[in-house]
């Protein structure tokens, strides 16, 4: 009888992701609601001595390559944070175990004895409650923010060491980690803070870089730098840093969209942010119905005032 | 090389969407290939130009979906399978799509025809779900690459680049393998008038699950939409007035003390 709802925690350069702690805290109550016991698989050693803080049963797959790894035969339910990684092989997992597959959930809680989970529909526009074919293994996984990160219950868990099977037919010639790597991916932020064409030049992000810094410096928390597909279209930031519909959906505490019109595409990738600041020099731009709070200026005088203020604050 | 091309018909970027009541949604009848999908399109029909071989293009889908595969015969595919059977009415609706009952029909139709490279999009644009590629290759017991940004046959392999976690790696794959196109990948063609007017008038094939040897019983619902929202993403905005530094401090100071978001 599967008896184990299984999270998958990913580090991400030595540190456990953000997203892995919050689902890894969120495990324990969702497993007991549901009478299961919360357990992990774990991508390397680091991953696996951190979740033993939260659940009693690990299993550290050690060699975990591109990606077949069967699933636990007791895995009831499997939760992973929203990631790359998870999004090749939580849906191979469910297919070779004929599962229920749902991705990048907005919620997930247990009603009535069973998982119901949250998601945006037709990119965005619309936003679908979700229920599972009964007595099938449940792979899910929630996007960053939907769960807080709480601090290890104190539990010392079993590590179990398994080697993970091999992907055949799969070679990995070379990787080159980019030089900006070590940052917050916008989806991890608590701050974003984005920019758009208003900001004239890929130069220009530097004033940007510059408030981010300060603010992680500030709150001790996780700041990310975002950008509108204008900007990634002109190649001053890369795609990964895209917020957007055909970019990433981001739900930080705080928003800042610099230089950004504030087409619905944009904001399709914003409306989960707890607060949102606008700052454009156009009074009409679009982006100031769907922000909290606007500064109308040119956003190289207000950035670095922004940023010496907060600096002073 | 056989390459075939998953592609899905989806609503257009700009339709409209309405919630008629907390389990029924409307979308505005617009519709177009999903982005990604004309990446897949266009990189099989370069391999193809490059290397020689045919392109298919299948999708699964009502009738009106067969469109789709009138864009890809206009841009050049050699044949097109459009797969649709009562029984999976209730899984691929207007509105969402069971990825594992579609990845069956996929996995079913792959081993039908034959291949020794699959390509389809990331995602498709509706859903976002990215799911229907992988299940395929698992179910296929197939390597598989999701986001390529480059491909390059090689004799029985494909070697491909994909950006992850900030880092970019180079793969190499032995086929048979499925390739999921990432954004960058290529700047597809338009079509050529010529072709248009042909696809305009070409009969374009239906397949039921019977054709497939699928039974009807392996189409079940494994994830289901109970109900809808269309959410407002409007805000109510307060504009803070002043010079750059007054307004900067005035702002610092109201997201500290009544947002507590600093
Ligand atoms: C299918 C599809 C998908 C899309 N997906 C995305 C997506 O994922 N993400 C995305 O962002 N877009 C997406 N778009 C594009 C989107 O529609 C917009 O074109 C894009 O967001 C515009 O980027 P922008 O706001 O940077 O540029 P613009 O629209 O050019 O806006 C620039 C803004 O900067 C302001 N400005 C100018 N000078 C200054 C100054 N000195 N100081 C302050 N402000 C200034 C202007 O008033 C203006 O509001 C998509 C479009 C389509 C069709």
């Amino acid at each position: 009888m599967p008896d184990k709802l299984y999270v998958i925690v990913e580090s991400n350069g030595g540190e456990i992701r953000s997203v892995s702690r919050e689902v890894l805290s969120a495990a324990r109550g969702i497993a007991g609601e549901l009478g299961l016991t919360a357990a992990a698989v774990a991508t390397n050693a680091d991953a696996a001595s951190e979740a033993a803080k939260y659940v009693t049963h690990v299993v550290h797959l050690t060699n975990a390559g591109l990606i077949p790894t069967p699933l636990p035969e007791d895995a009831a339910v499997v939760l992973a944070g929203s990631s790359p990684l998870a999004r090749d092989l939580l849906p191979y997992l469910a297919a070779a175990s004929a599962g229920c597959y749902l991705g990048d959930c907005t919620a997930l809680r247990v009603e009535a004895g069973v998982l119901v989970a949250e998601r945006p529909m037709l990119g965005g526009k619309a936003a679908g409650t979700f229920a599972f074919e009964p007595d099938r293994p449940i792979v899910v996984s929630v996007r960053a923010h939907v769960f807080a990160a709480s601090d290890p219950p104190g539990v010392s868990g079993e590590i179990i060491e398994q080697a993970a099977v091999e992907s055949k037919g799969i070679e990995v010639l070379s990787s080159d980690r980019a030089a900006e790597d070590r940052r917050v991916d916008v989806t991890e932020g608590d701050i974003v803070v984005a920019g758009g064409r208003g900001l004239k030049s890929a130069d220009n992000f530097a004033v940007l870089e510059e408030l981010a810094g300060t603010l992680a410096n500030a709150t001790g928390g996780a700041v990310a730098v975002g950008a509108s597909r204008a900007v990634v279209d002109a190649k001053w930031r890369p795609y990964e840093e895209q917020v957007g519909k055909s970019g990433k959906s981001v739900a930080p505490k705080l928003y800042f969209a610099v230089g950004i019109s504030g087409q619905i595409h944009h904001i399709l990738g914003i409306d989960r942010a707890q607060v949102v600041v606008a700052i454009n020099s156009d009074p009409d731009a679009p982006i100031f119905k769907y922000a909290d709070y606007g500064i109308v200026g040119d956003a190289l005088q207000v950035i670095p005032a922004l940023t010496e203020a907060i600096k002073s604050a | 090389m056989k390459i075939l091309v998953f592609v899905k018909q989806v609503p257009d970027t700009e339709a409209l969407v309405e919630a008629l009541d907390d389990s029924s949604l409307k979308v505005e009848e617009k519709f177009e290939m999903s982005f990604f999908d004309t990446l897949a399109v266009e990189e099989a029909l370069r391999l193809k130009e490059k290397h020689g071989g045919t392109v298919t293009a299948v999708t699964v889908g009502p009738e009106r979906a067969g469109e789709v595969l009138r864009t890809c015969l206009a841009l050049g595919a050699d044949s097109v399978f459009r797969i649709w059977d009562e029984a999976l009415a209730p899984v691929v609706t207007d509105v969402f799509t069971d990825s594992l009952s579609v990845a069956r029909v996929l996995a079913a139709v792959a081993k039908h025809l034959g291949f020794d490279l699959i390509l389809c999009g990331k995602q498709a644009l509706d859903d976002d779900a990215a799911a229907v590629g992988v299940m395929t290759a698992a179910l296929l017991e197939i390597p598989f690459v999701t986001a390529v940004t480059s491909v390059k046959a090689e004799e029985g392999s494909i070697r491909v680049k994909q950006k992850r976690d900030g880092a970019e790696r180079e793969i190499k794959c032995e086929l048979p393998a499925l390739l999921s196109a990432e954004k960058g990948l290529n700047e597809p063609r338009q079509p050529q008038v010529m072709k248009v007017m042909k696809a305009a008038r070409a009969k374009i094939d239906a397949m039921d699950l019977a054709a497939l040897k699928i039974q009807a019983d392996a189409i079940i619902s494994t994830v289901k939409p109970v109900s809808f929202t269309v959410p407002d993403k409007a805000r109510s905005i307060s504009i803070i007035e002043g010079e750059p530094a007054d307004a900067a401090a005035e702002l610092v100071r109201r997201l500290r003390e009544e947002r507590q978001a600093l």
